[in-house]
């Protein structure tokens, strides 16, 4: 049973996650934010398998739902059409290939050898919080100032013609 | 833990977090609707100071022997002398940087946000360097490339300002998302964060799990962009070129020095390995005498055929990044320190020249075209020959500490191993191919001051540089002359 819903997650993740990338069938942007929902979802999925209940519900909560509702803003704020179909040159196509199965074969061979994990995650939102004030709260208060980093930057660059 | 130390360890930290809340304070509250002139000039003297009460902080605390031996929460902050000298280098090069953000702009009418994040990204580089710990390095790590990849967009108004910074922020995510990639299966495979730990956990197995490969290919990947070395350099030219000139100085410094501590502390399993023949090791510096090779031949190279000084000096870093690899992978105490030293004085003499060009070109409205500096000394005599100083420090010709640290680094990869083996002939062949590149090194350099001190008439009209630029300029070049001269007390100082 377990098994057979990880498999089920794991493809739906990978598969939803191609269809982002290279849809065959549409070319419209709206399609491609629900498949990367989709994916978000997934993963979802696999952290509950993992028991990482609140990982799960903050992948669903935030990605799949704030995230995912300010990309389609920005699509629809934008109007993005169809995108234009991108002209690949061969040396690049070639060259990425090889990259991508490279990559693909050397995961997939040391993956195959690596043993199983067998501990289970420990993912309640009580030991979770008391990790993020205790052990890793530096890194902790250092992605508090990467918010601020955010907030500028976005104060920056959104108000361009406003002298 | 100790919450008195701690509050002292990070002392310049929160001063700087301190002063950049005023800047924006200052610059939304009081200066609202003033000149943008004006608010330039009492921001950048906030941001001045915020840095120089950091840099005094930071040397009173290095007053304090208990301090230089931190170590808090399982390396997530480590003070030793080393870590605290590469934290305040860098705020001194942050406030270099303050003095050359143009106080004129010709678009922006945001003032108080670049000093706000130029100071962050100097935090940044403060918590990569005092940091030994896997996650706290990749916070501070995505904390000082945030604030880079806004600032490049800074020139958003010209089209290759846009694209460069699209670019940048495009590849920077993705070798994040690779260097995040690679920490998570090196924590799986080792099952732990402090980078010592790590290492030597990595020690303790029979043989090396093929998981472990991949973890390293994908941490090269992820450092190997932030310090443009080949193939992952692809961004460094466009950013450099179509960034503010004070950003690509930044970049091209304060970025490098936090990644190369990344770079050391990721590589800390070779360094620790017991001879250079365990498998760690050799799988490791083979990785990084390939990178190094082909990041010489690209970046010296590409640099002969710029026109440009400022995509010249891009190539000059990737370069610089190549041999810095050549220096690391003999895996020694000496290459340790010989890395140290060239990334600090690779760090002031680049500063330097981008301050020049900082100074003459973007006051002039220029593209820093090598040709536009025809006949500078004529013009600009105090400023070419600062220029002079850092250009012939980056060339690494011998009384200036760029020769210092190269030739440390070459002589780190050449010494033998202390076992010799049979099929491993040492690094020599590197050395060798990276000598023939200095010298192709020197010809493009020479060739930007020919032009700044011998052709023809002057292309510029002289500019007018202000007194702090001044003392920022002669105090990188006493700098760069004196640790060339007398390099004994720093290289002690790192060792």
């Amino acid at each position: 049973m377990h098994a057979t819903l990880f498999y089920l997650f794991a493809a739906l993740a990978l598969m939803s996650g191609l269809l982002v990338a290279f849809n065959p069938f549409s070319r419209n942007p709206v399609t491609r934010a629900m498949f990367l929902v989709l994916a978000m979802i997934a993963l979802s999925g696999l952290f509950v398998l993992l028991h990482a209940y609140f990982l799960a519900a903050i992948q669903v909560l935030v990605y799949a739902g704030a995230v995912m509702v300010l990309f389609l803003f920005v699509i629809m704020l934008m109007d993005l059409r169809e995108s234009e179909r991108r002209r690949v040159g061969a040396f690049a196509a070639v060259l990425g290939l090889a990259a991508v199965s490279g990559l693909g074969a050397l995961l997939f061979g040391a993956l195959r050898q690596a043993p199983a994990g067998t501990e289970a995650a420990v993912g309640s939102t009580r030991d979770l919080g008391r990790l993020l004030f205790t052990q890793h709260l530096f890194p902790f208060e250092i992605v508090s100032v990467l918010l601020l980093v955010a907030m500028v930057g976005v104060i920056m660059l959104s108000q361009r013609e406003a002298e | 833990m100790d919450g008195h130390l701690m509050l002292n360890a990070l002392l310049p930290d929160l001063v700087v977090v301190a002063g950049l809340f005023l800047c924006l304070g200052a610059d939304y509250i009081l200066l609202r609707g003033r000149d943008v002139a004006e608010r330039h000039r009492l921001i950048s003297r906030i941001a001045s100071w915020t840095l120089i009460c950091g840099l005094l902080a930071g040397l009173l605390g290095s007053r304090d022997p208990q301090l230089l031996q931190l170590q808090i929460g399982d390396g997530q902050l480590v003070i030793t002398p080393v870590r605290l000298l590469f934290k305040l280098t860098a705020f001194l090069l942050a406030l270099v940087v303050v003095e050359l953000i143009p106080t004129r702009p010709a678009t922006s009418g945001h003032v108080s946000e670049q000093y706000a994040l130029l100071l962050l990204s100097a935090l940044g580089v403060g918590f990569l360097a005092t940091s030994h710990h896997l996650l706290v390095s990749f916070v501070a790590l995505e904390l000082l490339s945030l604030c880079l990849y806004a600032l490049t967009a800074l020139d958003m108004g010209r089209r290759a300002g846009a694209e460069a910074a699209l670019k940048y922020f495009a590849i920077g995510g993705l070798s994040s998302a690779f260097l995040l990639v690679g920490i998570s299966y090196l924590y799986g495979v080792t099952g732990q964060l402090n980078l010592g730990k790590v290492s030597a956990y990595i020690h303790t197995l029979q043989h090396l799990p093929p998981l472990l490969g991949v973890a390293f290919l994908f941490l090269l990947v992820g450092v190997g962009f932030k310090l443009a070395i080949v193939p992952f350099h692809l961004w460094a030219p466009d950013v450099y070129q179509n960034a503010p000139t004070a950003v690509a100085a930044w970049i091209a410094t304060g970025s490098k020095l936090g990644s190369t501590v990344l770079l050391l502390g990721l590589m800390l399993p070779g360094f620790d390995a017991p001879n250079a023949y365990s498998p760690v090791s050799r799988l490791l510096s083979s990785g990084l005498a390939v990178l190094a090779l082909i990041s010489m031949l690209v970046g010296n190279l590409g640099a002969m055929r710029q026109g440009n000084l400022k995509r010249l000096l891009a190539y000059g870093g990737v370069a610089s990044a190549g041999y810095l690899l050549v220096g690391m992978v003999a895996f020694s105490d000496a290459s340790r320190v010989a890395v140290l030293f060239y990334v600090l004085t690779y760090a002031l003499a680049s500063m330097g020249a981008f301050a020049v060009v900082a100074l003459v070109s973007d006051q002039l409205g220029r593209d820093a075209e090598i040709d536009d500096f025809r006949g500078c000394w004529k013009s600009m005599p105090g400023i070419a020959a600062l220029f002079l100083i850092f250009v012939l420090s980056l060339a690494s010709i011998p009384p200036l500490s760029g020769f210092i640290g190269k030739f440390g680094l070459f002589f780190a990869a050449l010494q033998p191993p202390p076992v010799p083996e049979e099929g491993f002939g040492g690094w020599s062949w590197l050395v060798a191919v990276a000598l023939i590149m200095s010298v192709v090194g020197l010809y493009y350099y020479l060739k930007v001051l020919r032009a700044f001190l011998v052709t023809g008439e002057p292309a510029l009209p002289p500019v007018r540089v202000g007194t702090n630029a001044w003392v920022v300029l002669v105090m990188l070049a006493v700098l760069v002359v004196a640790l060339g001269l007398w390099p004994e007390p720093l290289l002690e100082w790192l060792r």
